[in-house]
């Protein structure tokens, strides 16, 4: 494979679905879950942006 | 008298800190893998998941539950289309695997929290140490850290070597003090915007031992491998592939670098050094040595601690993309060459880098890296200066 064929994240910036995982996850993670002052929204936003970006580069690799 | 509590995860690259922090905290650890390793260095730690109750574990299980049910009721309702060119993340496909995967995952943090805050009820917390703040565990410490107000310390496990993005997860910065491994670290935070007074250049910890005069010289480590006299020793760190972190062809790239360097090996007649990356399958040890045969490669394979022997037998070490394993060798002086792969890359000053057809030419080239390992890494006594600034940014509540 030719090098200029390449997607090249470090080149090109973020892959192109982290910006759109990290939306997601927030999106999905606000006001999910509060429990007594220990915000585990963070957490939760975590959980979801890490499965998707696994999805998404599973999608991408086959 | 009870000392004060230090929470932290339990991560290898801190392990040099828990003797010395264990003199004036009484460390409790999240994985009760990393307490049992503590216990028997005669350590007396507190391992979080053995104080969890049977009724903390179903509220945890009844907490998660709730806020699964809104995902299985979003995608069951089609509102859940994250992004219809992946059909995993249609409403339909997200069914099929996130609801589960988000309620493992909530259910664990959920009761691992019930356990901290009855520690927390029960002893003085004095402060949380991280070694990696993204993941569920260190977000988990570092949020509930930040909640009861104590001091949320974080000496990152690895430099990043991916362009500093507000996309990427690592910059999103939740501690409230950074213990960092060199300038270019320090520089990398700052420009995810970490506050600069709060960031504190310590070194690597877990990297002390290299340059101890301790370790066997060269000669020292080829005989070990019974490398045949007079011959060069291309030394290769393999890596392991991470959906997140491994682009364009995913595992298929981590392939092509060893298909590489083999082929660099044959045309040089070159003995190879192999390091086995601790988070590749122990099959992989094999998978190598056979590969090797075939291709008619003389050389060993290495797996375990001691990647020092490994490293010492090296003239030149080959990496596939920026793996610490090639800033260990620029630290012993080794010359260090990059199989570049889509994702990470060392900085301009570090290691010169290759898609592969050049390999050959670039190890003639390749030559000791010390002014770029100076950056990356402050160099030895990490260990005495994290003990130093865990301890007084602790013992300031």
């Amino acid at each position: 494979m030719e090098e200029t064929q390449r997607h090249d994240p470090f080149e090109e910036g973020a892959a192109p679905w982290t910006e759109k995982a990290t939306r997601i996850a927030r999106e999905w993670a606000a006001g999910r879950l509060e429990r007594r002052g220990v915000s585990i929204v963070r957490v939760i936003e975590y959980v979801m942006l890490d499965a998707i970006n696994r999805r998404y580069a599973e999608a991408q690799n086959g | 008298m009870d000392k004060p509590v230090l929470l932290t995860i339990g991560g290898h690259t801190l392990r040099e800190l828990w003797e010395p922090l264990s003199k004036d905290f009484d460390l409790a650890f999240l994985q009760t893998g990393a307490a049992e390793m503590a216990e028997s260095m005669g350590l007396q730690v507190i391992a979080l998941e053995k104080l969890l109750t049977e009724p903390m574990v179903s509220e945890a299980k009844l907490g998660s539950l709730v806020a699964t049910s809104d995902i299985v009721g979003a995608c069951k309702a089609g509102t859940a289309q994250l992004d219809p060119s992946v059909p995993s993340l249609t409403s339909e496909g997200l069914l099929g695997w996130l609801p589960v995967l988000f309620n493992d995952h909530v259910t664990s943090a959920l009761a691992r929290l019930h356990a901290i805050e009855a520690l927390a009820s029960a002893r003085k917390i004095s402060g949380v140490l991280l070694h990696e703040e993204q993941t569920t565990e260190g977000r988990l410490l570092s949020e509930f850290g930040r909640s009861i107000g104590v001091p949320v310390l974080h000496i990152p496990h690895a430099n990043h070597y991916i362009r500093v993005s507000p996309w990427d997860i690592h910059c999103q910065v939740g501690a409230d003090y950074l213990g960092v491994a060199g300038e270019y670290m320090r520089d990398w935070y700052i420009e995810c915007g970490a506050d600069p007074g709060r960031i504190t250049i310590l070194g690597t910890p877990q990297y002390d031992y290299l340059y101890d005069n301790a370790i066997p010289d060269r000669a020292a480590a080829k005989r070990a491998f019974h490398v045949p006299e007079g011959k060069e020793v291309i030394g290769y760190g393999t890596s392991w592939h991470q959906m997140t972190a491994a682009w364009g062809d995913g595992p298929a790239e981590l392939g092509r670098c060893w298909a590489e360097v083999l082929s660099a090996c044959q045309v040089r007649d070159a003995f190879l050094m192999v390091h086995v990356h601790y988070g590749e399958h122990p099959s992989r040890q094999q998978h190598y040595a056979d590969q090797m045969k075939d291709a008619g490669v003389k050389g060993a394979v290495h797996k375990g601690d001691g990647l020092f022997w490994a490293l010492q037998a090296s003239d030149v070490v080959v990496v596939p993309s920026a793996s610490n394993y090639g800033l260990e060798a620029a630290i012993l002086g080794k010359p260090v060459v990059e199989l570049w792969t889509p994702g990470a890359r060392f900085p301009d000053d570090g290691p010169e880098g290759t898609w592969g057809g050049d390999l050959p030419a670039l190890i003639d080239r390749a030559k000791p890296l010390p002014d770029w390992a100076a950056r990356m890494n402050a160099g030895p006594g990490a260990k005495d200066r994290a003990v130093e600034w865990v301890r007084r940014l602790c013992q300031l509540q």
